[in-house]
């Protein structure tokens, strides 16, 4: 299945849920939130969250300034 | 009724039928809080004013310097070393005499920030760190106070409106307390326009909140300034949220 990560693009061939997704990608998610299609998955969700086909993923760095 | 200077003053909005003279009253009325006076403080309080919200108050301890004018449009090479707050107050004032401030040259933190959401019909944050952040967030929520927070770093922007009484998430859950910002804008830099459209798209915000049009409640909304793109992405609320979630939880 295609999975979107920001602008890129991976194929996956396993089932997967979101927080396999991030360490197989190598992902650093230490200060970003996560949305699934336009919603924000809170972090204790990645684990059961599995992806399907065509899934989008946003990554936003958290930001404080002002 | 608005008074022959007012019908001129406010001409532009009383010609919308968006804010007409209704939204103008409702405008004059109202009173906002905005925490923060630098590049989001700056444009945020500046169009408050000219629109004719009633009564501001602004809330920054700090003092203007060199570096502060590349986006801080309040401010000119002669207020170097001066109080944020009293010259966003001497310049509001002249840009708008119906607007009643207050200036509070202080920080914002725990002990005092439930007195000052309390008065406020609505809060703005423009802050630069995390740490108040959370604080303004908590005040809000505990008041029931709506909060409209803003943040940018380097040509990125993000914007939420929060509203106490729906069913969305709140700033903690958003970013929960674990989660480390390793960057801010002393140590990674501003676009100046982007900070500036952001604390713009704050005032708009409290404009169509003020005026009765419905406002994206618990969307964040990031700017690109590169791409010019924005995206929207809905925050539900964390379960476990300390602030918004299980027994603090409002309705709906």
């Amino acid at each position: 299945m295609r999975i979107q990560v920001n602008d890129k693009h991976f194929e996956v061939t396993e089932k997967t849920n979101l927080s396999q997704l991030l360490s197989a990608q190598d992902i650093d998610t230490s200060a970003v939130a996560l949305a699934l299609n336009g919603q924000i998955i809170h972090r204790e969700q990645w684990q059961q969250t599995e992806l399907k086909d065509n899934d989008s993923i946003t990554l936003v760095q958290a930001v404080a300034g002002g | 009724m608005l008074s022959n200077e007012q019908l001129l003053r406010y001409s532009s909005n009383l010609l919308m039928k968006e804010i007409g003279e209704a939204g103008q009253q409702r405008l004059l009325k109202s009173h906002v809080l905005i925490i923060g006076l630098g590049g989001l403080g700056c444009p945020a309080s500046q169009y408050l004013a000219s629109s004719g919200v009633g009564k501001i108050t602004l809330v920054d301890h700090d003092t203007v310097s060199l570096s502060n004018l590349q986006r801080q449009t309040l401010y000119s090479s002669d207020d170097i070393g001066l109080s944020k707050a009293r010259q966003a107050d001497h310049s509001l004032s002249r840009l708008n005499p119906d607007v009643r401030i207050t200036a509070l040259e202080e920080k914002a933190y725990e002990e005092n920030l439930d007195a000052l959401v309390e008065q406020a019909g609505l809060v703005l944050d423009c802050t630069d760190n995390r740490e108040t952040r959370y604080l303004i967030n908590q005040s809000c929520y505990r008041l029931n106070t709506p909060l409209i927070s803003a943040a940018a770093r380097g040509f990125n922007g993000q914007l939420i409106a929060l509203n106490p009484e729906h069913s969305h998430g709140c700033y903690q859950c958003l970013y929960p307390d674990d989660v480390n910002e390793p960057l801010n804008c002393s140590n990674a830099g501003i676009a100046a326009p982007v900070v500036g459209i952001m604390g713009s798209s704050q005032t708009l915000q409290a404009i169509n909140y003020f005026t009765g049009h419905k406002l994206a409640w618990g969307y964040l909304h990031t700017f690109n300034g590169l791409s010019q793109n924005w995206q929207q992405l809905y925050l539900p609320r964390a379960a476990s949220c300390p602030v918004c979630g299980g027994q603090n939880a409002h309705s709906s």
